[in-house]
């Protein structure tokens, strides 16, 4: 194999009790890249993701990061680590995703001393190193995840995730609970670390405005298929699919017409 | 001038000293008329919820709240609990943020719908034949069907219009909508949020549409009001808000919102974060955060004047710094 591939995703597919979630779903992120997954609830982005990072068994298709295989469990607890590295996930609500007893500067520590258990003279450093690259200081290291706001978790569960050295980051709806100006500052913080590290992002969104902003490449989902791909700007401004369209039609903005829309919907497709 | 159906004057809503440093809502001010849709728009914690709810006489616990909120002439918060039923059933009408804690699961849609109604004293053919008339008008198919199937067998997005249906059924004069379809995917939201519309235009009914989502305000609303750590920070027509806002806030609300027309530009974040109850600094509550504060803006609390068509509460409004 010459050099990383990336992440190639072919077919995958996932079924929950006789209802195919995922049908045959399939993408590349070149590494340092990154792809945005959009569509409505229940098209399958979520299950997607969660089949990537291991916390969901795939009836079938392959996942391939840098020309290894996925796909099979992995054996023993060096390779379940090993697997746990290529791919982070960082969910919606990081309020649920940390262990609310213990405080987040440790929390993040933790992940270092399972991953990297010989670095025990710089742990502090790089966990100080993590921290600071998210924006948040020794005195919030020392809080509890309730004592931060959403703004401020967020933060951490990324700097968490980025503790294991991932190749990519799965950002799961990981904006969507935030304020507006909060938002942005994710938005701007998360376009630094990707430029900084080379870490590659798989974004998972309903939104296609910050999907805009934030990937270079876009595919999007609709009952568990791909049914448009391309570079971001060009679905974003010439779509091909009508449920694209749909979907950029949808966007509320000035001088919008929703009545237009879901007249435009409910005729014969 | 049409007479307003809502007058907010000069409420303020305050916990006791010991929950909060600061007032939730402070000297809030706003008005709705008939067939007009105002808006209210903020971040969490700006009030902007307390606001609306009050309009209903809803004020969170133990809170102690001064000024006027007067529907029809009368300060709703004087009311007495007959009053306030006859107000809630008659005249205000509230649309919540997740049909699902609206509506009870256990109950069908049709006694959901006509629940009211009929505590109204409609007879209980006449209450079924209208809760089928609004099913349809917010675009449920068969109507009578649906009136027999519980919530659990509708989506969010269809739940939402029986919701919007049933705030509808007493006829109000007034709807408010807090965060009608922010849980709700965009296509459904576009369904949702032509239903509202088209029924506030036909029957006149004033609308408080209050959202985070400053897109979504600009596509709905004639005039919006945006909140700030329990003030309104600026009031203007939706076309001059987006074209000259003068308050930084606006400002900032408009530029770290990801837009999604081609070539608009990154959003760009505004530093800090919204105040939380806890802090009260001293002045201009966004002065912490804001690009052009001066020392007199941690000093001095601007109030709402004049600039403009609108109203904006900062002490620089009319430097043009914002140009």
């Amino acid at each position: 194999m010459s050099g990383p591939t990336g992440l190639v995703v072919e077919g995958l597919r996932k079924g929950f009790g006789g209802r195919t979630v995922v049908d045959g779903v399939s993408f590349t992120l070149p590494p340092g890249g990154s792809l945005g997954i959009v569509g409505e609830s229940g098209c399958g982005k979520t299950t997607t993701a969660r089949m990537l990072v291991g916390l969901e068994r795939a009836d079938g298709g392959t996942v391939h990061l840098d020309g290894v295989d996925r796909s099979m469990r992995p054996r023993g607890r060096a390779g379940r680590l090993e697997r746990a590295r290529g791919i982070q996930l960082v969910f919606q609500d990081p309020y649920v995703s940390l262990d609310p007893r213990i405080p987040v500067g440790a929390c993040i520590e933790e992940v270092r001393r399972l991953h990297f258990p010989l670095d025990r003279a710089d742990r502090r450093h790089r966990v100080a190193e993590l921290l600071d690259q998210v924006g948040l200081g020794e005195r919030e290291a020392a809080e509890l995840p309730r004592r931060l706001s959403g703004g401020q978790r967020q933060r951490v569960a990324i700097a968490r995730a980025l503790a294991a050295e991932p190749k990519v980051l799965i950002l799961d709806e990981a904006v969507a609970a935030l304020d507006v100006s909060i938002q942005a500052q994710i938005l701007d913080l998360l376009a630094g670390i990707r430029r900084a590290s080379g870490v590659a992002f798989l974004f998972v969104s309903h939104d296609l405005a910050v999907v805009r902003h934030l990937t270079e490449e876009v595919a999007v989902l609709r009952g568990g298929r791909v049914v448009e791909t391309g570079p971001t700007v060009r679905v974003l401004t010439e779509p091909q699919h009508p449920y694209t369209r749909l979907l950029l039609d949808s966007v509320p903005r000035r001088g919008w017409d929703p009545g237009r829309i879901a007249a435009g919907r409910r005729a014969p497709a | 001038m049409t007479p307003a159906l809502l007058e907010i004057d000069g409420l303020s809503v305050r916990l006791p000293a010991a929950r909060a440093a600061r007032p939730i809502l402070d000297g809030v001010s706003l008005s709705v008329a008939a067939g007009e849709t105002v808006g209210l728009v903020g971040e969490s914690g700006s009030g902007k919820s307390v606001a609306c709810r009050s309009v209903l006489g809803l004020l969170p616990q133990g809170a102690g709240a001064e000024g006027q909120v007067r529907v029809g002439g009368r300060d709703v918060l004087t009311l007495d609990r007959t009053a306030l039923r006859e107000l809630r059933s008659r005249k205000v009408a509230m649309v919540f943020q997740d049909p699902r804690a609206a509506v009870d699961p256990l109950h069908r849609i049709g006694d959901f719908l006509t629940e009211g109604l009929r505590a109204a004293g409609v007879p209980a053919d006449r209450a079924t034949a209208r809760a089928a008339e609004l099913l349809d008008a917010v675009g449920i198919e068969d109507p009578r069907a649906a009136m027999r199937r519980r919530p659990h067998e509708f989506s969010g997005g269809m739940l939402q219009r029986v919701v919007i249906a049933a705030a509808l059924a007493g006829e109000p004069d007034l709807l408010i909508a807090d965060e009608p379809t922010t849980a709700l995917d965009v296509t459904t939201q576009a369904e949702v949020i032509a239903v509202l519309t088209r029924l506030q235009a036909e029957r006149g009914t004033g609308l408080l549409f209050v959202t985070h989502d400053l897109e979504l305000a600009a596509a709905v609303c004639d005039r919006i009001h945006v909140m700030y750590a329990g003030r309104i920070v600026e009031t203007r027509a939706t076309d001059e808000l987006f074209a000259r806002p003068r308050h930084p806030y606006t400002a900032g609300l408009l530029a770290c919102t990801p837009r999604i027309d081609p070539g608009a530009p990154p959003p760009r974040p505004v530093p800090g974060r919204p105040l939380s109850l806890a802090e009260a600094p001293a002045g201009c509550a966004f002065a912490a955060r804001c690009a052009f504060a001066e020392p007199r803006c941690s000093a001095e609390t601007p109030a709402l004047r004049p600039h403009g068509d609108g109203l904006a509460a900062c002490l620089r409004a009319d430097e043009g710094i914002l140009a």
